[in-house]
């Protein structure tokens, strides 16, 4: 339980002038919770786009498992043990839940096929509680399902690290609650986790280890209680009065 | 000289292919639409005028005046009646409800006109004018001019009114300009209609300078407009300016340093590579450096 | 983008993999025996023939255009290159035609290849006018390829005149080509290829963070059509022995290939081949009801108008807005994929 599953070292990311992620270093322990905290613009999402490689980084390497990532696509990097989900949920609309699922089953990490890849599919509805809609169509859902089955569709790929993206915005506390009971369970399981997050309740209670960003650069780093009481924190949140 | 005259000649050639162009780069930039109709709209507009010129002898330069409105009319009623019921689906859908609109004005012309290649020859169809020792021709002059006036008054349109400001606006954010009270579904009609007023008054000048059928020459155009937009930007009228020149210039070295017949297969060509190549166009490029 | 296909409430044992192949097998082997059956109804073998055509035409591009959504207005630049590629290698060698029918494949594949690793990267529409171009420029080289390179092979908008063949030789293969187009439609479909490939058609760059290697798949895909489409060339030369570029590489041809298709049901198995059944007689009839050569172009004008409109999924979607009334008909059972 020990030992970083995935490094990254002065990531940066610019967009033409704008520099939205200035260095930053990034170190998550394998089986870990780890949180990434920010006022708006902050440059998570972004972050977190080089770690998936959705985004090419500027300068900075990733390591996963001390194999170099960065830059290479997404799906090469879903083969390697890393997947994320997505802030707005992304569903295959017109599939079923099932074949949503199937996708990550056949297309994941194990490559599996048959009967073998309706058994992993089952496994993981039962373990999202999605089994009850197998055969909805995934723009039926409510939000809160979709959110579930888009888990369940990365869950699908087995992956070592799970990259969580806004999970549980737009959810009204008792799905908020679900969401975070799923979260404890995937760690369970020995999945590693990486999640961005506005909804200060969820993530400060699941997190191990938290990064606070702002305008791009890390200002903070600890556990949930040491960087709640770091003035920086403070500062970047409540602007400089809030200190005062 | 010989110079002089390739870039004078694509300067006129490119004033012609702007002018087509406009109406395509103002409907993608407003509603994010490829209108695949553009073709059968000019074509329309060509008979429309050819009638009209037959009818009254009045030439395809006046014509504009009636086949604009006219058009501005069709253009209205095919976005509210049918591109409005796709809006919300994945554009592909429109592209393929505007393609089937285009067959069906191909058909519908082709009924009524037949297959036979018509022109429109006002008295002064093959006059030339002297400037020192380059010789022109008359028409494209006439062509050309009409087009600098139409992108002239298109620019002061788009910055200057109130209307035209706030179809640049919904070019650039929809719910904004919903937040601001602009009745977006009017002007999107609007839009839509100014559009095809353009690529009808480009169908009008374009009788001065080709004979037409009705799929002749305007599916190739239609083409060479696509990699006019692309090339010049899809939202600017000055990239669509520029590309429009870039492109007549290719041609016409193609004509005269290779064979006249690759003149269209590198049009297609370059539609293709750029296309790949510059998702964003010359007006991409252009902001980039702080000139746009 | 492509339409879930409707709950046809047909019984498990209809839908089942191994009863649609037996199915199209069967309807291969009904549609050979036609000239053994009927040797006079030489119509027949004619519409037979041009049915078949468009429909291992239409299946193919169906893979990409329908499977994976990216709509392809171009496709007649791998007809063109089948038929030449058989038809000047028939003239110049006097290989049997039939005979070059998989290198006429492979080399429109090949070329496949050459123009969808750039352009495939590109989204819906603009794919779709790339494509265009794609056709259109294709067209254009074949008519100027004989004054590029010098030679006399392709005898560019003359056309190229080609020996006799036998006609039921030609039928046989026809139907034999068909047979494999459509089983192979029925395997991706059903497989793990044709689930990638409508993941990357619901959404792309979802697909590629699940582990759907994205490009690889578009371009696999486009193959096979570009391969099935080519073969489709091969036949028609050894039928209609003239070959020219405007009916060839015609833009005509690419359009019919999205609209049979669309018409029939995007993206299904059977659709390209209803569409095409459709498409081949409304031809036929509409062409020996009026002398108008205008009015086909008319009617499917307005046809994909109207399926745009209102049925997105054409004949298929028809067929799944009577399945109330037909489910009454038929025993009541649980959905197709």
């Amino acid at each position: 339980m020990s030992g970083s599953i995935l490094v990254g070292r002065g990531l940066t990311k610019r967009f033409g002038g704008l520099v939205a992620v200035n260095f930053v270093d990034i170190e998550v322990d394998e089986g870990q919770i780890y949180g990434l905290i920010g006022p708006n613009g902050a440059g998570k999402t972004t972050l977190f786009r080089l770690l998936s490689g959705v985004y090419a980084p500027t300068a900075g390497t990733v390591e996963l498992r001390g194999r170099k990532i960065a830059g290479l696509s997404p799906h090469a990097v879903c083969a390697f043990g890393l997947v994320t989900t997505h802030q707005i949920v992304r569903p295959f609309a017109d599939m079923t839940v099932h074949r949503n699922v199937l996708v990550g089953a056949l297309y994941g990490r194990r490559g599996l096929r048959g009967a073998a890849a309706e058994a992993e599919v089952d496994r993981i509805l039962e373990f999202t509680q999605l089994s009850a809609h197998r055969a909805t169509l995934a723009r039926s859902l409510t939000l809160a399902r979709r959110k579930r089955l888009e888990v369940a569709r990365a869950l699908a790929t087995a992956p070592d690290v799970l990259l969580l993206d806004e999970v549980a915005a737009g959810l009204n506390p008792t799905e908020g609650a679900q969401m975070v009971d799923l979260i404890r369970k995937i760690r369970g399981s020995g999945i590693t986790i990486v999640m961005v997050e506005h909804v200060m309740k969820a993530i400060m209670s699941l997190s191990d280890r938290i990064m606070v960003m702002d305008l791009g650069r890390k200002i903070a780093l600890g556990t949930a209680d040491e960087v709640a009481r770091d003035p920086a924190v403070v500062k970047a949140y409540l602007g400089e009065r809030a200190i005062a | 000289m010989r110079l002089v005259e390739a870039l004078i000649s694509a300067l006129m050639v490119a004033g012609l292919y702007a002018t087509m162009s406009y109406g395509l780069a103002l409907i993608y930039g407003v509603r994010k639409i490829i209108n695949l109709a553009n073709a059968g709209t000019m074509m329309l507009g060509a008979f429309v005028t050819l009638l009209i010129w037959q009818a009254t002898g009045l030439d395809p330069l006046l014509c504009v005046f009636i086949v604009g409105p006219l058009f501005f009319g069709l253009g209205a009623v095919i976005e509210v009646f049918l591109v409005r019921r796709v809006a919300a689906q994945a554009p592909i859908i429109s592209l393929l409800l505007l393609f089937g609109v285009w067959l069906v004005m191909q058909a519908v012309a082709s009924l009524v006109f037949g297959g036979d290649v018509r022109s429109v020859r006002p008295a002064y169809i093959d006059s030339v004018v002297h400037l020192g020792e380059v010789t022109l021709a008359y028409n494209r002059l006439a062509v050309f001019f009409s087009g600098l006036v139409i992108l002239v008054g298109l620019e002061l349109f788009l910055r200057s009114t109130f209307l035209g400001r706030a179809v640049r606006a919904l070019a650039q954010d929809v719910e904004a300009c919903q937040l601001a009270g602009i009745d977006t579904k009017r002007v999107s009609m609007i839009a839509f209609g100014i559009g095809t007023a353009l690529s009808g008054a480009a169908g009008c000048l374009l009788t001065l300078v080709f004979a037409f059928d009705p799929t002749n020459p305007f599916g190739v155009l239609q083409l060479k407009s696509f990699t006019i937009i692309v090339l010049g930007g899809l939202e600017s009228v000055v990239g669509v300016a520029f590309a429009s020149f870039v492109l007549a210039l290719a041609e016409n070295l193609t004509v005269t340093l290779w064979k006249a017949q690759l003149e269209n297969l590198v049009s297609f060509v370059l539609l293709v590579v750029v296309l790949v190549v510059m998702p964003g166009g010359l007006a991409a490029l252009l902001r980039r450096r702080g000139v746009a | 983008m492509t339409p879930q296909p409707p709950r046809l409430g047909l019984p498990r044992w209809l839908t089942s993999v191994w009863t649609q192949a037996a199915l199209i097998v069967a309807i291969g082997v009904v549609i050979a025996l036609i000239p053994v059956l009927q040797p006079r109804a030489l119509n027949l073998q004619r519409l037979a023939f041009f049915v078949l055509w468009y429909a291992i035409m239409a299946t193919g591009w169906n893979i990409i255009g329908g499977y994976a959504g990216q709509i392809s207005f171009g496709h007649s630049a791998f007809l063109g290159m089948g038929a030449y590629v058989s038809g000047v290698l028939w003239y110049t060698t006097k290989i049997d035609p039939l005979l070059t029918l998989p290198i006429a494949g492979l080399a429109a594949a090949a070329y496949s290849f050459l123009v969808g690793v750039p352009t495939l990267r590109l989204r819906g529409p603009y794919f779709a006018i790339a494509t265009i171009g794609v056709g259109e420029a294709s067209r254009l080289f074949a008519v100027n390829f004989d004054d590029i390179f010098g030679v006399t092979l392709t005898k560019g908008v003359t056309g190229l005149s080609l020996p006799n063949y036998d006609a039921e030789t030609v039928h046989y293969a026809t139907a034999a080509v068909f047979v494999l187009a459509m089983l192979t439609t029925l395997w991706i479909r059903r497989g793990v290829f044709g689930t990638g490939l409508f993941a990357i058609n619901m959404d792309r760059d979802a697909a590629e963070t699940v582990g759907v290697p994205t490009a690889r798949l578009q371009v696999l895909a486009l193959a096979v059509s570009a391969f099935f489409c080519a073969t489709a060339g091969t036949l028609y030369a050894a039928r209609q022995q003239f070959l020219d570029p405007a009916s060839m590489f015609g833009f005509d041809k690419s359009i019919a290939l999205v609209l049979i298709p669309l018409v029939g049901g995007l993206g299904t198995v059977w659709g390209p081949v209803f569409g095409a059944l459709l498409y081949s007689a409304g031809l036929d009839q509409i062409q020996s009801a009026s002398r108008n050569p205008y009015l086909p172009s008319l009617i499917y004008g307005v046809l994909l108008v109207v399926i745009v409109l209102f049925e997105p999924l054409g004949i298929v979607g028809l067929l799944g807005r009577l399945r109330a009334p037909l489910g009454r008909l038929l025993r009541p059972a649980e959905g197709t994929t």
